[in-house]
This record gives structure tokens, sequence and C-alpha cells, in this order.
């Protein structure tokens, strides 16, 4: 499906729409927690934005593994656009986790399980794309990459379960018990699904641009021609 | 600073890195859209 820039300034609409009554939701709507009181109001939007986070990681790997079975430019275009996202989405994992933290424990880090490999991911995914920076051969950086991307998703698994499997300070789950606490929690699940899957996709097409625009004497056929842009290493 | 000064600033710092994100990408997406 294509989509022009109507069609994208829709569907922001809709997202930010999503994410404002998500906010309102979780901001007024849902009670206070009778233990942490306000600050529990942060898992609302940490929960889900971790969980997209995971889904963007997925993503980096499955482009990944695209490109290494098929050598198409459009998998690697896939793959830089869902690791920016997963970079994004650690961070503010990370950093409203460090927000609750200072709060709830008294401390902006520590170094249990699951902030640790949290840690890790976004190092992770950092590093995929300094080293997607480095390397001047595109044929060399896709497979680098891909390469990269596929060995990278160990961490993933490690992140969820290590707070299930490890003693860990980190709460491994939480239960909502107010109605109005699990609205708040599946408004801010759509609104970043929705938020992680335009981000990627849009993203893989702005890649797809600044690699066929970028492409001295051939970049207007490319343009033109989005086969040949995808053909043409 | 009080539990509401923290959620506060935890739900400021995601949506502006979140949105603010989006928003570069639509106008980069723009850019490019017009060029061609």
């Amino acid at each position: 499906m294509r989509m022009g820039r109507c069609g994208w300034g829709i569907f922001w609409t809709v997202a930010a729409g999503c994410y404002a009554a998500a906010t309102v939701a979780a901001a007024w709507h849902a009670p206070a927690d009778a233990a942490q009181g306000p600050i529990q109001k942060i898992f609302y939007l940490h929960f889900p934005v971790a969980i997209s986070a995971l889904l963007a990681c997925a993503a980096v790997f499955a482009a990944a593994v695209g490109y290494l079975i098929a050598r198409d430019a459009w998998w690697d275009d896939l793959l830089a656009a869902a690791a920016k996202v997963a970079v994004l989405l650690c961070s503010v994992v990370l950093l409203t986790g460090m927000i609750w933290a200072r709060s709830a424990w008294n401390t902006w880090w520590t170094w249990s399980p699951r902030l640790t490999f949290s840690l890790v991911l976004w190092l992770l995914y950092v590093v995929l794309l300094v080293v997607r920076a480095s390397i001047d051969s595109a044929q060399r950086r896709r497979l680098v990459s891909a390469v990269y991307g596929v060995a990278a998703f160990i961490d993933v698994p490690l992140v969820y379960v290590s707070s299930r499997l490890l003693p860990d300070i980190h709460p491994a789950s939480i239960s909502l018990g107010a109605p109005a606490m699990k609205l708040a929690l599946g408004a801010f699940f759509a609104a970043m699904l929705l938020l992680t899957g335009g981000l990627i996709i849009l993203g893989r097409k702005v890649e797809y641009l600044r690699r066929t625009a970028g492409s001295a004497g051939t970049g207007d056929a490319q343009a033109l021609n989005p086969e040949l842009a995808r053909r043409t290493s | 600073m009080s539990g509401t000064g923290y959620a506060i600033l935890a739900y400021a710092v995601a949506t502006v890195l979140l949105w603010g994100y989006a928003l570069r990408l639509w106008r980069e997406h723009g850019r490019f859209a017009r060029r061609r």
C-alpha cells in the first residue's frame, strides 16, 4: 500500500489523537495506585514502549534475515529504519524507567539483570548504527548489518526473561485492579503500536529515498524507477 | 520532586523524544517527496 503526504498526515493525526487520549486516560481517568501513588502512572507508558522496543528489535532481526536470503536493498532500508526506531524506543524505556526508579527506589540506576540487559540492548543497536555509518561500501555495509542484526537479537529474549529467571528488583509483572487502569494501558498499547509501525514504515521509505537520491548519476533514474533502485547496490 | 512531578517529567521526556522523531521523519519525507 502506498501512502502520500496526505495519507501520512491522516495517519499521524490518528496516532497523535490515540496517544493524547491514552495520556488523558492515564493522567485523569485511571485512579492512583494505592501502594505507589502517582509514579505508578509511568508504567502505562513505560511498558507499551518497552514491548514496542522489543518489536522494533524483532523487525531488525526479520529484515536482517530477509536481506541474507534475498540480498535485496529493500530489506536493508527496513533494517536501518527499524534499528533507529529500536534505539529511540530503548532510550525512552531507559529514561522513563530511570525517572520511575529515582522516585520508587531513590536511585536513578541499579545494575539489576533487567536494567543491565536493557542497557546492553540499547548499546547493541547504537553500535549497529555506528557500524553502518562507518562502512563506505554499500554491499559490505548491508551484509555486516544483516549478520549483526541477527546476532544482536540474542539479547531480546534475555531482556524478557531476566527478571523472571534471575533475582531482580525490577517488577516481573504488575497487576492492574481497576478497569480504568487496564483502559489506560490498552490505549497506550494501541498508540505505541501505531507509532512504532508508522515510524518503521515511513523510516524505510525515507531510507529508500535517501539512498536513491544519494546515488550520483543514477539517482534520478532510480528515483523514477523503484525496481531499478532496489536491484542496484 | 513529588511523585506527580516525576510522572510528568517521564511523560514529557517520552513525548518529546517520540513525537520529535516522528516530526523529523515526516519533514524529511516531505523534503524528498518535493525534490522528486
